[in-house]
Protein backbone atom coordinates (compact mmCIF):
# COMPACT_ATOMS: atom_id res chain seq x y z
CA UNK A 1 0.00 0.00 0.00
CA UNK A 2 2.82 2.30 0.90
CA UNK A 3 4.57 1.66 -2.39
CA UNK A 4 1.38 2.58 -4.22
CA UNK A 5 1.68 6.14 -2.96
CA UNK A 6 5.40 6.65 -2.65
CA UNK A 7 6.51 5.41 -6.08
CA UNK A 8 4.23 7.74 -8.11
CA UNK A 9 5.14 10.60 -5.76
CA UNK A 10 8.85 9.87 -6.23
CA UNK A 11 8.40 9.75 -10.00
CA UNK A 12 6.54 13.07 -9.91
CA UNK A 13 9.20 14.65 -7.73
CA UNK A 14 12.00 13.26 -9.90
CA UNK A 15 10.50 14.75 -13.06
CA UNK A 16 9.92 18.17 -11.49
CA UNK A 17 13.43 18.24 -10.03
CA UNK A 18 14.94 17.19 -13.35
CA UNK A 19 13.15 20.04 -15.10
CA UNK A 20 14.34 22.45 -12.41
CA UNK A 21 17.97 21.38 -12.82
CA UNK A 22 17.86 21.46 -16.62
CA UNK A 23 15.52 24.39 -17.19
CA UNK A 24 16.16 24.74 -20.93
CA UNK A 25 13.06 22.73 -21.89
CA UNK A 26 10.81 24.47 -19.41
CA UNK A 27 11.96 27.95 -20.42
CA UNK A 28 11.95 26.95 -24.06
CA UNK A 29 8.19 26.44 -23.98
CA UNK A 30 7.59 29.81 -22.32
CA UNK A 31 9.91 31.59 -24.76
CA UNK A 32 8.15 29.92 -27.69
CA UNK A 33 4.83 31.11 -26.26
CA UNK A 34 6.10 34.70 -25.93
CA UNK A 35 7.57 34.64 -29.45
CA UNK A 36 4.34 33.42 -31.01
CA UNK A 37 2.24 36.11 -29.33
CA UNK A 38 4.81 38.79 -30.20
CA UNK A 39 4.62 37.84 -33.86
CA UNK A 40 0.84 38.30 -34.09
CA UNK A 41 0.76 42.13 -33.82
CA UNK A 42 3.79 42.32 -36.10
CA UNK A 43 2.05 40.11 -38.64
CA UNK A 44 -1.11 42.20 -38.47
CA UNK A 45 0.93 45.06 -39.90
CA UNK A 46 0.28 48.81 -40.03
CA UNK A 47 -1.87 50.86 -37.73
CA UNK A 48 -0.87 49.14 -34.51
CA UNK A 49 2.32 51.15 -34.07
CA UNK A 50 0.41 54.36 -34.55
CA UNK A 51 -2.14 53.15 -32.01
CA UNK A 52 -5.03 53.32 -34.48
CA UNK A 53 -8.32 52.19 -33.00
CA UNK A 54 -9.36 49.56 -35.56
CA UNK A 55 -6.14 47.57 -35.42
CA UNK A 56 -6.10 47.65 -31.61
CA UNK A 57 -9.69 46.45 -31.56
CA UNK A 58 -8.94 43.62 -33.98
CA UNK A 59 -6.02 42.50 -31.84
CA UNK A 60 -8.15 42.56 -28.73
CA UNK A 61 -10.84 40.49 -30.47
CA UNK A 62 -8.52 37.70 -31.56
CA UNK A 63 -6.46 37.78 -28.34
CA UNK A 64 -8.24 34.84 -26.59
CA UNK A 65 -7.94 32.64 -29.69
CA UNK A 66 -4.29 33.52 -30.18
CA UNK A 67 -3.46 32.86 -26.53
CA UNK A 68 -5.17 29.44 -26.60
CA UNK A 69 -3.53 28.37 -29.83
CA UNK A 70 -0.16 29.56 -28.55
CA UNK A 71 -0.59 27.63 -25.28
CA UNK A 72 -1.51 24.50 -27.24
CA UNK A 73 1.42 24.80 -29.64
CA UNK A 74 3.87 25.61 -26.84
CA UNK A 75 2.82 22.40 -25.05
CA UNK A 76 3.21 20.13 -28.09
CA UNK A 77 6.99 19.97 -28.63
CA UNK A 78 7.62 19.36 -24.94
CA UNK A 79 5.00 16.62 -24.64
CA UNK A 80 6.61 14.96 -27.63
CA UNK A 81 9.61 14.02 -25.48
CA UNK A 82 7.63 12.91 -22.43
CA UNK A 83 8.81 9.29 -22.39
CA UNK A 84 11.99 9.70 -24.38
CA UNK A 85 14.38 9.76 -21.40
CA UNK A 86 12.57 6.81 -19.76
CA UNK A 87 12.77 4.72 -22.92
CA UNK A 88 16.49 5.32 -23.51
CA UNK A 89 17.73 5.01 -19.92
CA UNK A 90 15.87 1.92 -18.75
CA UNK A 91 13.54 3.79 -16.38
CA UNK A 92 10.61 2.33 -18.33
CA UNK A 93 11.63 -1.22 -17.33
CA UNK A 94 11.87 -0.11 -13.73
CA UNK A 95 8.39 1.38 -13.99
CA UNK A 96 7.11 -1.88 -15.42
CA UNK A 97 8.48 -4.08 -12.62
CA UNK A 98 7.53 -1.65 -9.86
CA UNK A 99 4.59 -2.67 -7.64
CA UNK A 100 2.66 0.50 -8.52
CA UNK A 101 0.22 0.06 -11.44
CA UNK A 102 1.26 1.64 -14.71
CA UNK A 103 -1.76 3.98 -15.08
CA UNK A 104 -0.91 5.52 -11.69
CA UNK A 105 2.68 6.08 -12.80
CA UNK A 106 1.37 7.66 -16.00
CA UNK A 107 -0.77 9.97 -13.90
CA UNK A 108 2.33 10.97 -11.94
CA UNK A 109 4.20 11.72 -15.18
CA UNK A 110 1.23 13.74 -16.43
CA UNK A 111 0.99 15.71 -13.18
CA UNK A 112 4.71 16.47 -13.38
CA UNK A 113 4.36 17.51 -17.01
CA UNK A 114 1.56 19.85 -16.01
CA UNK A 115 3.81 21.54 -13.44
CA UNK A 116 6.77 21.71 -15.80
CA UNK A 117 5.04 22.57 -19.09
CA UNK A 118 1.78 24.35 -18.26
CA UNK A 119 2.56 26.35 -15.12
CA UNK A 120 5.23 28.54 -16.79
CA UNK A 121 2.78 29.31 -19.60
CA UNK A 122 0.03 30.14 -17.12
CA UNK A 123 2.38 32.53 -15.35
CA UNK A 124 3.36 34.32 -18.56
CA UNK A 125 -0.15 34.36 -20.12
CA UNK A 126 -1.63 37.32 -18.14
CA UNK A 127 1.30 39.52 -19.13
CA UNK A 128 0.84 38.68 -22.81
CA UNK A 129 -2.92 39.11 -22.58
CA UNK A 130 -2.48 42.61 -21.22
CA UNK A 131 -0.06 43.37 -24.04
CA UNK A 132 -2.76 42.28 -26.51
CA UNK A 133 -5.15 44.81 -25.00
CA UNK A 134 -7.14 42.76 -22.48
CA UNK A 135 -7.88 44.10 -19.00
CA UNK A 136 -5.67 42.98 -16.11
CA UNK A 137 -8.62 41.65 -14.12
CA UNK A 138 -9.87 39.56 -17.04
CA UNK A 139 -6.45 38.02 -17.59
CA UNK A 140 -6.00 37.15 -13.92
CA UNK A 141 -9.44 35.54 -13.95
CA UNK A 142 -8.64 33.47 -17.04
CA UNK A 143 -5.46 32.05 -15.47
CA UNK A 144 -7.59 29.26 -14.05
CA UNK A 145 -8.96 28.51 -17.52
CA UNK A 146 -5.45 28.17 -18.93
CA UNK A 147 -4.44 25.91 -16.05
CA UNK A 148 -7.48 23.68 -16.68
CA UNK A 149 -7.19 23.65 -20.49
CA UNK A 150 -3.43 23.14 -20.18
CA UNK A 151 -4.10 20.00 -18.14
CA UNK A 152 -6.27 18.79 -21.02
CA UNK A 153 -3.50 19.47 -23.55
CA UNK A 154 -0.98 17.62 -21.37
CA UNK A 155 -3.35 14.62 -21.08
CA UNK A 156 -3.84 14.46 -24.85
CA UNK A 157 -0.11 14.98 -25.39
CA UNK A 158 0.74 12.12 -23.03
CA UNK A 159 -1.52 9.74 -24.98
CA UNK A 160 0.08 10.77 -28.26
CA UNK A 161 3.59 10.51 -26.84
CA UNK A 162 2.93 6.99 -25.55
CA UNK A 163 1.35 5.87 -28.83
CA UNK A 164 4.20 7.20 -30.95
CA UNK A 165 7.05 6.09 -28.68
CA UNK A 166 9.74 4.58 -30.89
CA UNK A 167 8.12 5.63 -34.17
CA UNK A 168 10.12 7.12 -37.02
CA UNK A 169 9.50 10.85 -37.37
CA UNK A 170 7.48 11.24 -34.17
CA UNK A 171 7.01 14.99 -34.43
CA UNK A 172 4.70 14.92 -37.44
CA UNK A 173 2.64 12.04 -36.04
CA UNK A 174 2.22 13.76 -32.73
CA UNK A 175 0.83 16.85 -34.42
CA UNK A 176 -1.62 14.89 -36.59
CA UNK A 177 -2.75 12.71 -33.67
CA UNK A 178 -3.05 15.54 -31.16
CA UNK A 179 -4.96 17.98 -33.37
CA UNK A 180 -8.33 16.13 -33.55
CA UNK A 181 -8.17 15.25 -29.85
CA UNK A 182 -7.16 18.71 -28.64
CA UNK A 183 -9.58 20.63 -30.84
CA UNK A 184 -12.61 20.42 -28.47
CA UNK A 185 -10.42 21.80 -25.65
CA UNK A 186 -9.48 24.74 -27.83
CA UNK A 187 -13.13 25.41 -28.74
CA UNK A 188 -14.43 25.29 -25.17
CA UNK A 189 -11.43 27.09 -23.69
CA UNK A 190 -11.40 29.96 -26.14
CA UNK A 191 -15.18 30.43 -25.97
CA UNK A 192 -15.07 30.41 -22.16
CA UNK A 193 -12.50 33.18 -22.30
CA UNK A 194 -14.56 35.08 -24.87
CA UNK A 195 -17.55 34.89 -22.53
CA UNK A 196 -15.39 36.04 -19.63
CA UNK A 197 -14.19 39.07 -21.56
CA UNK A 198 -17.64 39.91 -22.90
CA UNK A 199 -18.97 39.71 -19.36
CA UNK A 200 -21.46 36.95 -20.26
CA UNK A 201 -22.33 33.77 -18.37
CA UNK A 202 -19.07 31.86 -17.98
CA UNK A 203 -20.26 29.03 -15.78
CA UNK A 204 -21.62 26.80 -18.57
CA UNK A 205 -18.40 27.08 -20.60
CA UNK A 206 -16.26 26.27 -17.57
CA UNK A 207 -18.41 23.25 -16.74
CA UNK A 208 -18.08 21.90 -20.30
CA UNK A 209 -14.31 22.42 -20.25
CA UNK A 210 -14.08 20.72 -16.85
CA UNK A 211 -16.21 17.80 -18.02
CA UNK A 212 -13.95 17.30 -21.02
CA UNK A 213 -10.78 17.43 -18.90
CA UNK A 214 -12.31 14.92 -16.46
CA UNK A 215 -13.07 12.49 -19.31
CA UNK A 216 -9.49 12.84 -20.50
CA UNK A 217 -8.23 12.41 -16.94
CA UNK A 218 -9.80 8.95 -16.85
CA UNK A 219 -8.90 8.02 -20.41
CA UNK A 220 -5.35 9.31 -20.81
CA UNK A 221 -3.52 7.41 -18.02
CA UNK A 222 -5.15 4.13 -19.10
CA UNK A 223 -4.48 4.59 -22.81
CA UNK A 224 -0.90 5.77 -22.16
CA UNK A 225 -0.22 2.77 -19.92
CA UNK A 226 -1.53 0.32 -22.54
CA UNK A 227 0.40 2.05 -25.34
CA UNK A 228 3.62 2.03 -23.30
CA UNK A 229 3.06 -1.71 -22.86
CA UNK A 230 2.96 -2.14 -26.64
CA UNK A 231 6.22 -0.23 -27.01
CA UNK A 232 8.12 -2.64 -24.78
CA UNK A 233 6.83 -5.96 -26.06
CA UNK B 1 -17.77 -17.60 -35.61
CA UNK B 2 -14.99 -15.05 -35.76
CA UNK B 3 -12.41 -17.71 -35.00
CA UNK B 4 -13.85 -19.62 -37.92
CA UNK B 5 -13.51 -16.62 -40.24
CA UNK B 6 -10.10 -15.61 -38.90
CA UNK B 7 -8.37 -18.43 -40.74
CA UNK B 8 -6.77 -16.72 -43.78
CA UNK B 9 -7.35 -19.65 -46.14
CA UNK B 10 -10.99 -19.91 -45.19
CA UNK B 11 -11.30 -16.13 -45.43
CA UNK B 12 -9.95 -16.26 -48.97
CA UNK B 13 -12.38 -19.02 -49.92
CA UNK B 14 -15.42 -17.20 -48.53
CA UNK B 15 -14.49 -13.80 -49.92
CA UNK B 16 -13.78 -15.35 -53.30
CA UNK B 17 -17.55 -15.92 -53.44
CA UNK B 18 -18.50 -12.55 -51.91
CA UNK B 19 -16.20 -10.49 -54.12
CA UNK B 20 -17.84 -11.13 -57.54
CA UNK B 21 -21.26 -10.80 -55.90
CA UNK B 22 -20.37 -7.42 -54.39
CA UNK B 23 -18.82 -6.34 -57.67
CA UNK B 24 -22.00 -7.22 -59.58
CA UNK B 25 -24.16 -5.31 -57.08
CA UNK B 26 -21.80 -2.32 -57.32
CA UNK B 27 -21.91 -2.18 -61.11
CA UNK B 28 -25.71 -2.59 -61.26
CA UNK B 29 -26.44 -0.11 -58.46
CA UNK B 30 -23.95 2.43 -59.81
CA UNK B 31 -25.40 2.31 -63.34
CA UNK B 32 -28.98 2.49 -62.08
CA UNK B 33 -28.09 5.10 -59.44
CA UNK B 34 -26.32 7.40 -61.89
CA UNK B 35 -29.26 7.12 -64.30
CA UNK B 36 -31.70 7.98 -61.49
CA UNK B 37 -29.52 10.76 -60.10
CA UNK B 38 -28.78 12.53 -63.37
CA UNK B 39 -31.84 11.82 -65.54
CA UNK B 40 -34.80 10.41 -63.65
CA UNK B 41 -34.87 12.71 -60.62
CA UNK B 42 -36.23 16.27 -60.58
CA UNK B 43 -34.06 19.34 -60.04
CA UNK B 44 -34.54 21.07 -56.69
CA UNK B 45 -36.98 24.00 -56.75
CA UNK B 46 -34.39 26.26 -55.10
CA UNK B 47 -31.04 24.70 -55.92
CA UNK B 48 -31.75 23.61 -59.49
CA UNK B 49 -29.53 20.94 -60.98
CA UNK B 50 -26.74 21.46 -58.44
CA UNK B 51 -28.78 19.35 -56.02
CA UNK B 52 -27.58 16.32 -57.99
CA UNK B 53 -24.21 16.65 -56.24
CA UNK B 54 -26.06 15.34 -53.20
CA UNK B 55 -26.28 11.84 -54.71
CA UNK B 56 -22.51 11.53 -54.47
CA UNK B 57 -21.89 13.84 -51.52
CA UNK B 58 -24.30 12.33 -48.98
CA UNK B 59 -23.60 8.59 -49.55
CA UNK B 60 -19.85 9.33 -49.47
CA UNK B 61 -20.29 11.07 -46.10
CA UNK B 62 -22.23 8.07 -44.76
CA UNK B 63 -19.52 5.73 -46.00
CA UNK B 64 -16.74 7.82 -44.46
CA UNK B 65 -18.38 7.46 -41.05
CA UNK B 66 -19.35 3.82 -41.55
CA UNK B 67 -15.82 2.88 -42.60
CA UNK B 68 -14.38 4.48 -39.46
CA UNK B 69 -16.81 2.57 -37.25
CA UNK B 70 -15.99 -0.67 -39.11
CA UNK B 71 -12.29 -0.02 -38.56
CA UNK B 72 -12.86 0.62 -34.86
CA UNK B 73 -14.80 -2.66 -34.59
CA UNK B 74 -11.90 -4.44 -36.26
CA UNK B 75 -9.55 -2.76 -33.80
CA UNK B 76 -11.50 -4.24 -30.88
CA UNK B 77 -11.22 -7.73 -32.40
CA UNK B 78 -7.52 -7.19 -32.99
CA UNK B 79 -6.71 -5.86 -29.52
CA UNK B 80 -8.89 -8.29 -27.54
CA UNK B 81 -8.61 -11.54 -29.52
CA UNK B 82 -5.36 -10.80 -31.38
CA UNK B 83 -6.67 -11.86 -34.78
CA UNK B 84 -4.11 -10.60 -37.34
CA UNK B 85 -6.85 -10.64 -39.97
CA UNK B 86 -8.77 -7.95 -38.05
CA UNK B 87 -5.73 -5.70 -38.28
CA UNK B 88 -5.34 -6.41 -41.99
CA UNK B 89 -9.02 -5.52 -42.36
CA UNK B 90 -8.69 -2.20 -40.52
CA UNK B 91 -5.63 -1.25 -42.58
CA UNK B 92 -7.45 -2.24 -45.78
CA UNK B 93 -10.47 -0.08 -44.96
CA UNK B 94 -8.45 3.01 -44.00
CA UNK B 95 -7.56 4.09 -47.54
CA UNK B 96 -11.07 3.86 -49.09
CA UNK B 97 -12.48 5.41 -45.89
CA UNK B 98 -10.14 8.38 -46.16
CA UNK B 99 -11.03 8.54 -49.86
CA UNK B 100 -14.72 8.83 -49.01
CA UNK B 101 -13.99 11.64 -46.55
CA UNK B 102 -12.00 13.43 -49.23
CA UNK B 103 -14.78 12.93 -51.83
CA UNK B 104 -17.28 14.34 -49.32
CA UNK B 105 -15.14 17.43 -48.79
CA UNK B 106 -14.47 18.00 -52.50
CA UNK B 107 -18.07 17.49 -53.65
CA UNK B 108 -19.14 19.62 -50.68
CA UNK B 109 -16.93 22.42 -51.95
CA UNK B 110 -18.45 22.15 -55.45
CA UNK B 111 -21.91 22.19 -53.92
CA UNK B 112 -21.15 25.01 -51.51
CA UNK B 113 -19.87 27.37 -54.20
CA UNK B 114 -23.23 27.86 -56.03
CA UNK B 115 -25.45 27.50 -52.94
CA UNK B 116 -23.56 29.30 -50.17
CA UNK B 117 -21.32 31.36 -52.48
CA UNK B 118 -18.07 30.00 -51.04
CA UNK B 119 -15.86 26.96 -51.64
CA UNK B 120 -15.36 26.46 -47.97
CA UNK B 121 -17.19 27.74 -44.91
CA UNK B 122 -16.20 26.98 -41.33
CA UNK B 123 -19.40 25.15 -40.63
CA UNK B 124 -19.83 22.41 -38.05
CA UNK B 125 -20.41 19.49 -40.41
CA UNK B 126 -17.66 20.49 -42.84
CA UNK B 127 -15.21 20.90 -40.02
CA UNK B 128 -16.05 17.58 -38.39
CA UNK B 129 -15.62 15.82 -41.76
CA UNK B 130 -12.21 17.50 -42.07
CA UNK B 131 -11.33 16.30 -38.57
CA UNK B 132 -12.48 12.79 -39.56
CA UNK B 133 -10.06 12.95 -42.49
CA UNK B 134 -7.31 13.92 -40.04
CA UNK B 135 -8.25 10.93 -37.86
CA UNK B 136 -7.87 8.66 -40.90
CA UNK B 137 -4.50 10.23 -41.78
CA UNK B 138 -3.32 9.88 -38.17
CA UNK B 139 -4.29 6.21 -38.17
CA UNK B 140 -2.47 5.51 -41.45
CA UNK B 141 0.64 7.42 -40.39
CA UNK B 142 0.80 5.62 -37.05
CA UNK B 143 0.11 2.16 -38.49
CA UNK B 144 3.02 2.51 -40.94
CA UNK B 145 5.26 4.55 -38.65
CA UNK B 146 7.19 1.77 -36.94
CA UNK B 147 10.01 -0.50 -38.02
CA UNK B 148 8.05 -3.45 -36.55
CA UNK B 149 4.65 -3.44 -38.21
CA UNK B 150 2.99 -5.24 -35.28
CA UNK B 151 3.84 -2.33 -32.98
CA UNK B 152 2.24 0.04 -35.49
CA UNK B 153 -0.87 -2.14 -35.70
CA UNK B 154 -1.38 -2.12 -31.94
CA UNK B 155 -0.77 1.59 -31.45
CA UNK B 156 -2.97 2.49 -34.41
CA UNK B 157 -5.78 0.19 -33.20
CA UNK B 158 -5.66 1.88 -29.81
CA UNK B 159 -5.80 5.27 -31.54
CA UNK B 160 -8.91 4.14 -33.42
CA UNK B 161 -10.66 3.36 -30.15
CA UNK B 162 -9.66 6.70 -28.63
CA UNK B 163 -10.94 8.31 -31.83
CA UNK B 164 -14.34 6.62 -31.47
CA UNK B 165 -14.68 7.88 -27.90
CA UNK B 166 -13.71 11.32 -29.14
CA UNK B 167 -15.97 11.42 -32.19
CA UNK B 168 -19.15 12.38 -30.25
CA UNK B 169 -17.16 14.98 -28.30
CA UNK B 170 -15.75 16.44 -31.51
CA UNK B 171 -19.22 16.37 -33.08
CA UNK B 172 -20.80 18.07 -30.08
CA UNK B 173 -18.11 20.69 -29.67
CA UNK B 174 -18.20 21.60 -33.34
CA UNK B 175 -22.02 21.70 -33.47
CA UNK B 176 -21.99 23.92 -30.46
CA UNK B 177 -19.36 26.09 -32.09
CA UNK B 178 -21.08 26.84 -35.38
CA UNK B 179 -23.78 25.50 -37.68
CA UNK B 180 -24.71 26.67 -41.16
CA UNK B 181 -25.12 23.29 -42.86
CA UNK B 182 -28.68 22.01 -43.15
CA UNK B 183 -29.75 19.46 -40.59
CA UNK B 184 -30.11 15.77 -41.25
CA UNK B 185 -33.08 15.07 -43.51
CA UNK B 186 -32.91 11.30 -44.01
CA UNK B 187 -31.94 9.70 -40.70
CA UNK B 188 -34.59 11.22 -38.45
CA UNK B 189 -36.78 9.74 -35.74
CA UNK B 190 -39.95 11.07 -37.38
CA UNK B 191 -39.15 9.53 -40.78
CA UNK B 192 -37.25 10.86 -43.76
CA UNK B 193 -38.02 14.48 -44.68
CA UNK B 194 -36.96 14.19 -48.29
CA UNK B 195 -39.09 13.58 -51.37
CA UNK B 196 -39.22 9.90 -52.50
CA UNK B 197 -38.06 10.87 -56.02
CA UNK B 198 -34.83 12.11 -54.44
CA UNK B 199 -34.58 9.50 -51.68
CA UNK B 200 -34.57 6.58 -54.14
CA UNK B 201 -31.46 7.58 -56.14
CA UNK B 202 -29.78 8.53 -52.87
CA UNK B 203 -30.28 5.06 -51.41
CA UNK B 204 -29.30 3.30 -54.66
CA UNK B 205 -26.09 5.32 -54.76
CA UNK B 206 -25.45 4.43 -51.11
CA UNK B 207 -25.77 0.72 -51.99
CA UNK B 208 -23.35 1.22 -54.90
CA UNK B 209 -20.78 2.91 -52.69
CA UNK B 210 -21.13 0.28 -49.98
CA UNK B 211 -20.61 -2.45 -52.58
CA UNK B 212 -17.57 -0.67 -53.96
CA UNK B 213 -16.17 -0.24 -50.47
CA UNK B 214 -16.59 -3.96 -49.75
CA UNK B 215 -14.89 -4.88 -53.06
CA UNK B 216 -11.91 -2.60 -52.48
CA UNK B 217 -11.52 -3.69 -48.86
CA UNK B 218 -11.56 -7.40 -49.74
CA UNK B 219 -9.12 -6.87 -52.61
CA UNK B 220 -6.79 -4.90 -50.36
CA UNK B 221 -7.01 -7.63 -47.71
CA UNK B 222 -6.14 -10.30 -50.30
CA UNK B 223 -3.16 -8.24 -51.40
CA UNK B 224 -1.98 -7.81 -47.80
CA UNK B 225 -2.34 -11.56 -47.14
CA UNK B 226 -0.35 -12.41 -50.27
CA UNK B 227 2.31 -9.89 -49.26
CA UNK B 228 2.63 -11.53 -45.85
CA UNK B 229 2.96 -14.94 -47.42
CA UNK B 230 5.69 -13.74 -49.74
CA UNK B 231 7.55 -12.30 -46.74
CA UNK B 232 7.12 -15.57 -44.86
CA UNK B 233 8.42 -17.62 -47.81
CA UNK B 234 11.38 -15.31 -48.33
CA UNK B 235 12.23 -15.47 -44.61
CA UNK B 236 12.10 -19.27 -44.69
CA UNK B 237 14.35 -19.46 -47.77
CA UNK B 238 16.74 -17.01 -46.13
CA UNK B 239 17.10 -19.46 -43.25
CA UNK B 240 17.99 -22.34 -45.53
CA UNK B 241 20.81 -20.63 -47.36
Amino acid sequence: MNALCTIPLMLFWHDVRHAWRYPADMLGGAVFFVMMITLVPLGLGGGLGAGLGDAQELLRLIAPTMLWIAVMLACLPQMDRLFHREATSGILEQMRISPAPMPLLMLAKIAAAWVVVVVPLVVVAPLLGVMLGLAVGQMVASTGLFALGGLGFVLVGAMAAALTLGAQGRGIFNAIIILPLAMPLLIFGASAMDALIAGGAVQGHIMLLTALVLVLLVLAPLVSAIAIGFAEE
Amino acid sequence: MFDYLANPTRFRAITAVILPLALAITVLALTFGIYLAFFASPPDYQQGDSVRIMYIHVPAAWMAMLAYLAMATSAVFYLVWRHPLADIGARAMAVPGAGFALITLITGAFWGKPIWGAWWVWDARLTSMLILLFLYLGYMALADGFARSERGSKAASLLLLVGVINLPIIKFSVDWWNTLHQGSSVLRLDGARIDPTMLKPLLVMAVAMLGWFICISILRMHTALTERRIHAILAREGDEY
